[in-house]
């Protein structure tokens, strides 16, 4: 086995991402590996790659970033989906699949539930913040306020672009035409 | 250089380096060091990395090419690449200047 075989067999075994991007990255070290080989010889291309496990829990580093962005996004976007009521969930929440691995069932949220709990977290941990930082009482009221008003125009901005009102309209109008057609 | 000093501009490097063109992770790293005057001492490694990182933050876009009987992934700046650059030369030049102000008046 090769010194370049053997650099990339213990990158192999020291990165922990899996799938498509994992082989990507082994492809591209291999073919550097490979030219730097060529050009220098294959013990000083190891050397100047760098150690093994350091690349490797560099790059793994990037990646569980990366996903993280992603997998916080798909949670928020899927959440008011499901909590629609209608059958189509674009995103299943990672809760469901960790309810279903640890066999405890977690309950789903009503969504005005939901808006109501994110939105006194966020203006209280703005208060708190802002006391923290020895503004007044009512400068921190003031920014637990601001806190408020923007957690609910992210959920109105975030139900807009899921198209969640038209399906809530469509729901409202049928339970009033439901209302009017008993009590009229 | 210590490569600790260099990391934490790597990625200013790195899209610096492919406003000159396209190029794949060896012919980066080749770029690197000869502008550098082989001065930089970054595992080449660690290319790898700050180049995923570009590509996520949408500064430079990948694809493969096929080219002396391999594939090779080749990197390309994209227009808020561009801009990134134009910025942190910018970002650079104020701060080597701070810096040497202060560092380079010693004896």
């Amino acid at each position: 086995m090769s010194a370049v075989d053997r650099y990339v067999a213990e990158l192999d075994a020291a990165l922990h991402v899996r799938g498509a991007v994992r082989r990507r990255f082994l492809h591209e070290c291999r073919d550097h590996l490979a030219d730097a080989a060529a050009e220098h010889g294959q013990e000083h291309a190891v050397r100047a790659f760098g150690r093994p496990s350091e690349i490797a829990a560099a790059f793994d580093a990037e990646v569980a970033a990366r996903r993280g962005v992603r997998s916080t996004f798909v949670s928020v976007a899927g959440v008011p989906r499901r909590l629609d009521g209608s059958a189509a969930v674009a995103v299943r929440p990672p809760l469901e699949d960790l309810g279903q691995l640890i066999r405890v069932p977690i309950p789903s949220v009503d969504i005005r539930r939901l808006l109501v709990v994110t939105t006194c977290v966020a203006a209280a941990g703005a208060f708190v913040r802002d006391r923290a930082e020895h503004a007044t009482l009512s400068q921190a009221l003031v920014t637990a306020g601001i806190e408020a008003v923007a957690v609910v125009a992210c959920f109105l901005l975030l139900g807009r672009a899921l198209g969640l009102y038209g399906s809530l309209r469509a729901r409202l109008g049928a339970t009033r035409g439901g209302s009017s057609g008993i009590l009229g | 250089v210590r490569a600790d000093l260099v990391r934490g501009h790597l990625d200013a490097l790195l899209l610096a380096v492919l406003a000159d063109a396209p190029g794949h992770g060896y012919e980066l790293s080749r770029r690197l060091t000869l502008r550098s005057g082989g001065e930089l001492g970054v595992p080449e490694g660690s290319l790898y990395p700050a180049l995923h990182r570009l590509e996520g933050g949408g500064l430079v876009v990948s694809s493969w090419s096929a080219g002396e009987g391999r594939r090779r992934r080749i990197y390309r700046l994209t227009s808020a690449g561009r801009r990134a650059v134009k910025a942190s030369r910018q970002e650079w030049r104020a701060f080597s200047r701070a810096i040497d102000q202060i560092l380079g008046s010693g004896a």
